[in-house]
């Protein structure tokens, strides 16, 4: 166990410097932005040394994972207030916008691929299976797009924008809860729905894997009930490799986070992503790499805890899950 | 003499007598001579606008040969392979795969697109990127004269969708072959090779898989230009990780089995050994994974153009012509709609396709 | 004396992608309490296809019992409910598999296995159904039960497996236990000693067995009657003595005469030439034609149906084999 944070901690810090180094080598001056190219070279050097931008490449480099390593992300170049303080108020945004999206899809993507592989090759079965398919293939945005056109635009229904209603007078605590449960409801149903659909394809695959073994049929052969065979014997089975499959599922949607706020105007870490992108603003998209790999190395390691925890012929100390292509 | 005869016709026109082979020289046959009959139709257009410098280049008339090319050969070479011994198994396939009947409908919505792609030119009935009288033109319903309507600049919405279908195609297989090659390359020398290079390499591939993979695309794009072969490149190195990991898996039981135990035994070099004997033999789940992988790419890709870093406007993308018609998804919702189901349709194609082969050549992918 | 079981016409099939496989046609014969028969076939005679049939076992698709009747005291187990069927299995009837490494459930412990068939069927509370489970793992000779039921199944060997297994199928005293091929997976010193451990627990509970395997030795050793099947079919019939001393159709001769035997020691061992037909089409008359050394051309022509040769002996040949020399 000990070995997998290690791990895990030499990954985090591969990542950051991979990310540093790609940011900074790459053309393109983030002060080009905000000054004509006319203005006083001195001045503009004035600027570059307050930001630490004209220091030779390896010292910002130090300079930069020593403060990282502090909690202190420096200082956003087009916000002009501390990283910590813009993510501070982003994560929990994402977190909410993530989570949710994750339970929903764990819900409709482990249900739905139970109840395809129970019905196994019936109408239902091949329905389901399409169904699958098409909300796989389908790019969130356009379905984003199809669901706002529906839900907001022709019936009304539901919020397509923002985390809250701008002229919304609170009636108490509740209907601030409402209100953002509304708000959340297009874009965590978006997110989830094409992760969902990948997990009920490989939980139809992996029931069905486990469903054609030889030790079904002995739970068959006891007079144990289907219910039962399937809730016990089956599930227990396929669930390791379903954890490991939503562990996976972790950075799909984060990076789906990043169209999804966007799209409905949600101010986390991914619509941050995309803003400080087109800005060049290099210290806000360092610290959003860095938390983003953070966040999918700990679910990572939930998933393999779970998955140990799961099948008793797995063993913490050895290390790596199942291969996965 | 009369039997060797009819072999000859059998194996150099199209579709003569090759039912008996499969249904996949049939459909590429059928394919080719609608390709054909397009091209031949169309020449005359193409011919007369040869000196028009907004007419159909060099480039694009070697495309739409390669095509034609590419779907003659499809027809024919089944039947050749067909008279070795091995093209019973090849048969016996095929056949597997077509009772697989969503799979077969892939394959030929697949080829459906692939022909588009190459044929826009000749197909479209406009430029792409003509704005024929904005003010007039703009946001037309469809219509028989623009059979998907028109886009905020008048430009019409069914001539850029054929043309988003090459940037979509081309991105998904260029960058899928490119990363196979390479994670193909990865996963068989750090499977052959063993040891602590195994176990760095895998490390490695873990922490690339780890990552998430659409915020390193934007950060890699974001950071240098984007161009068409910046984007093919970027999918590609982000995405060789998987294939990486099925060779490796695949080498170290292949690595076990006689046959390459043997030719370690006679003294065959590493590199030949991999090459000649792990490879080959690992090829079939790559295939497979690799197919499954060009729809991916092209939801990729979609998503990188819908956010404005993939290949850039004017050049019509599926992904920027949904970003485009998100104004107005009700009032003209012809302008996301049509390219989005473009997307839809290729990817799912791709993945009844894939899923297909996968049944059909019974290996796992993970 | 009454039989406990009594399987009638009974017909299986298979509707795969390649077409129809008639697995089981018209198979028939019984069972007495307390009595064990052998089955004996090569593979893919249909054996464990009937087996699972008794346990109205058969995945449908792809499989389906077309035909029969299978009476099972007094009552026919292919038309009552499921819910009634499940309250025979593992209860009244209970069934081992060949493959002890994957016939028990990898994520269970085997205590919890067997406890499981135990609480499903009987009346009893938790450390009841524990203290039963200790019991039948000592029953099946198992030097340290606590120990094992605590145990998962990966970390048993497939002798110790077997046994877990047998403990579990025997756990609610069934009437009748199905062996499908119990020992065929199984070392050499092992199978003696799981064979030796299902004789003596059927004296002691007093229960019928189906000795399933392709293994005339272990026939010999278990069994009191036997039925040998040929490509889904029923071939002969006979108590365990007169099959061995004489065998009235051409295949099973030709099983015994493949046997090695030390008596013969030198002198070239017979194999029956050929290949079990394909069950997706059989050619018409006798299955065995093609194989048989003496075949006629009535043999080739009309479907042979089962004789009676003598008391309590049905074969599936017209000819008599032991006056009758081969045709080629
Ligand atoms: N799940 C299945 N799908 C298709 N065919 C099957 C299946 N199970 C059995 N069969 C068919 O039934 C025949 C008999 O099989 P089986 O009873 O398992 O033979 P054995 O005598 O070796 O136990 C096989 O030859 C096969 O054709
Ligand atoms: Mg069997």
């Amino acid at each position: 166990m000990l070995r997998r944070i290690l791990h895990a901690g030499i990954l985090v810090f591969v990542i950051l410097t991979a990310t540093f180094f790609v940011i900074r080598l790459a053309p393109g001056d983030p002060l080009n932005r905000y000054f004509s190219p006319d203005i006083d070279p001195q001045a503009m050097d004035a600027v570059r040394n307050q930001l630490g931008l004209d220091e030779p490449l390896p010292i910002q480099y130090a300079k930069t994972l020593g403060s990282f390593v502090r909690g202190d992300f420096g200082m956003s170049i087009t916000e002009h207030r501390p990283v910590s303080d813009i993510l501070k108020e982003a994560i929990p945004r994402t977190l909410l916008l993530t989570v949710a999206a994750l339970l929903l899809q764990i819900l409709l993507g482990v249900l739905l691929g139970m109840i395809s592989a129970v019905k196994r090759y019936s109408a239902l079965d091949k329905t389901l299976s399409f169904v699958f398919l098409m909300f796989y293939s389908i790019p969130s945005f356009y379905l984003a797009f199809i669901a706002i056109a529906l839900f907001t635009l022709k019936l009304g229904w539901l919020p397509s924008a923002n985390m809250f209603s701008l002229h919304l007078e609170p009636d108490g605590f509740s209907d601030i809860v409402f209100d953002r449960v509304l708000h959340m409801i297009l874009p965590v149903t978006v997110l989830a729905f094409g992760s969902a659909a990948a997990l009920a394809r490989y939980t139809r695959g992996s029931l069905l894997d486990v469903l054609g073994q030889e030790f079904i049929q002995t739970a068959r052969a006891k007079g144990l009930t289907e219910g039962r065979i399937l809730w016990k014997h089956v599930f227990k089975n396929a669930l390791p490799q379903i954890l490991t499959v939503v562990g996976l599922s972790i950075p799909f949607l984060l990076g789906g986070a990043v169209v999804i706020e966007k799209i409905f105007a949600w101010p986390g870490m991914g619509a941050l992503m995309v803003d400080s992108i087109f800005a060049r603003d290099y210290p806000v998209v360092l610290a959003v790499n860095f938390i983003a790999a953070c966040m999918v190395i700990l679910g990572n390691l939930l998933a393999d805890l779970s998955y140990a925890w799961a099948d008793p012929r797995v063993k913490l100390s050895s290390h790596g899950g199942p291969a996965g292509g | 003499m009369r039997e060797k005869n009819g072999h000859r016709i059998r194996s150099v026109v199209p579709g003569v007598g090759s039912r008996t082979s499969g249904w996949v020289p049939v459909v590429f046959s059928i394919f080719f001579y609608l390709y054909l009959t397009v091209v031949i139709t169309r020449m005359p257009a193409v011919v007369a606008g040869w000196n028009d410098p907004a007419g159909i280049g060099l480039f694009e008339a070697l495309g739409i040969m390669g095509g034609l090319v590419a779907l003659y050969l499809g027809a024919v070479v089944p039947l050749w392979l067909d008279r070795r011994p091995a093209g019973k198994t090849l048969r016996e396939k095929s056949r597997r795969f077509w009772t697989n009947r969503m799979a077969a409908i892939g394959f030929v919505v697949f080829l459906l697109l692939a022909s588009i792609s190459l044929l826009a030119p000749v197909l479209a009935p406009y430029e792409p990127s003509a704005q024929i009288d904005p003010a007039l033109e703009r946001y037309q319903s469809p219509s028989m004269t623009h059979l998907m309507g028109t886009d905020r600049f008048g430009r019409d919405v069914f001539s850029r969708v054929l043309y988003g279908a090459r940037v979509s195609l081309a991105v998904g297989v260029l960058s899928v072959i490119l990363a196979s090659i390479f994670g193909m390359l990865y996963g068989a020398f750090a499977g052959y090779l063993g040891g602590w290079i195994d176990d760095v390499s895998m490390r490695v591939v873990d922490g690339l898989l780890a990552f998430p993979r659409l915020l390193l695309l934007l950060t890699l794009l974001a950071m240098f230009a984007n161009s068409f072969s910046l984007v093919v490149l970027v999918l590609a190195a982000t995405g060789w990780m998987g294939v990486a990991r099925l060779v490796r898996a695949e080498v170290l039981s292949l690595k076990e089995r006689d046959f390459v135990q043997a030719a370690i035994a006679t003294g065959a070099g590493h590199a030949r050994i991999v090459w000649r004997h792990l490879i080959p033999n690992a090829l079939g789940p790559v295939i497979v994974a690799a197919t499954l992988r060009v729809g991916l790419i092209i939801l990729l890709e979609s998503y990188l153009s819908f956010l404005g870093l993939g290949i850039q406007p004017p050049t019509p993308t599926w992904g920027n012509m949904v970003f485009e018609g998100r104004e107005v998804l009700i009032g003209a919702w012809w302008v996301a709609a049509f390219p989005g189901l473009a997307i839809v349709t290729t990817v799912v194609s791709c993945n009844l396709f894939g899923d297909g082969l996968r049944d059909a050549m019974d290996v796992k992918t993970g | 004396m009454q039989n406990l079981i009594e399987i009638k016409h009974l017909s299986c099939s298979f509707h795969t992608e390649d077409g129809l496989a008639r697995a089981v046609d018209d198979v028939s014969f019984a069972i007495r309490p307390g009595e064990t028969l052998g089955v004996v076939g090569e593979s893919g005679c249909g054996k464990t296809v009937t087996a699972l049939a008794i346990m109205r076992l058969i995945q449908d698709p792809p499989g389906k019992i077309d035909r029969g009747e299978i009476f099972f005291k007094d009552r026919d187990l292919l038309t009552i409910s499921e819910r009634d069927m499940r309250r025979v299995r593992g209860n009244e009837i209970s069934m081992i598999f060949q493959e002890p490494m994957t016939s028990l459930n990898p994520v269970f412990t085997c205590g919890y296995q067997i406890k499981e068939a135990v609480t499903l069927h009987q009346k009893v509370g938790k450390r009841e159904a524990m203290e039963k489970t200790l019991e039948m793992l000592r029953l099946v000779g198992i030097p340290d039960p606590e120990m094992c039921a605590k145990a998962y199944p990966h970390q048993l060997s497939g002798g110790m497996r077997q046994r877990v297994m047998i403990a579990m199928a025997l756990s609610c005293h069934p009437s009748l236990l199905i062996a499908d091929e119990p020992t065929t997976a199984l070392d050499v010193t092992i199978q003696a000693q799981i064979l030796e451990l299902l004789q003596s627990l059927q004296e002691r509970l007093g229960m019928a067995v189906m000795m399933i395997t392709h293994d005339l030795g272990v026939i010999a050793e278990t069994c009191k009657r036997v039925v040998v099947m040929y490509a889904g079919q029923v071939v002969e019939t006979a108590d365990v003595s007169d099959l061995f001393y004489d065998p009235r159709h051409p295949y099973t001769l030709g099983l015994e005469e493949s046997i090695p035997r030390p008596s013969h020691k030198g002198s070239k061992l017979k194999v029956i030439a050929g290949r079990v037909p394909d069950p997706y089409n059989y050619a018409s008359g006798c299955r065995f034609s093609a194989r048989c050394p003496y075949a006629e051309k009535r043999c080739f022509e009309e479907s042979i149906e089962m004789r009676e040769t003598g008391p309590g002996h049905h074969a599936r040949c017209w000819k008599d084999v032991t006056q009758a020399s081969p045709s080629e």
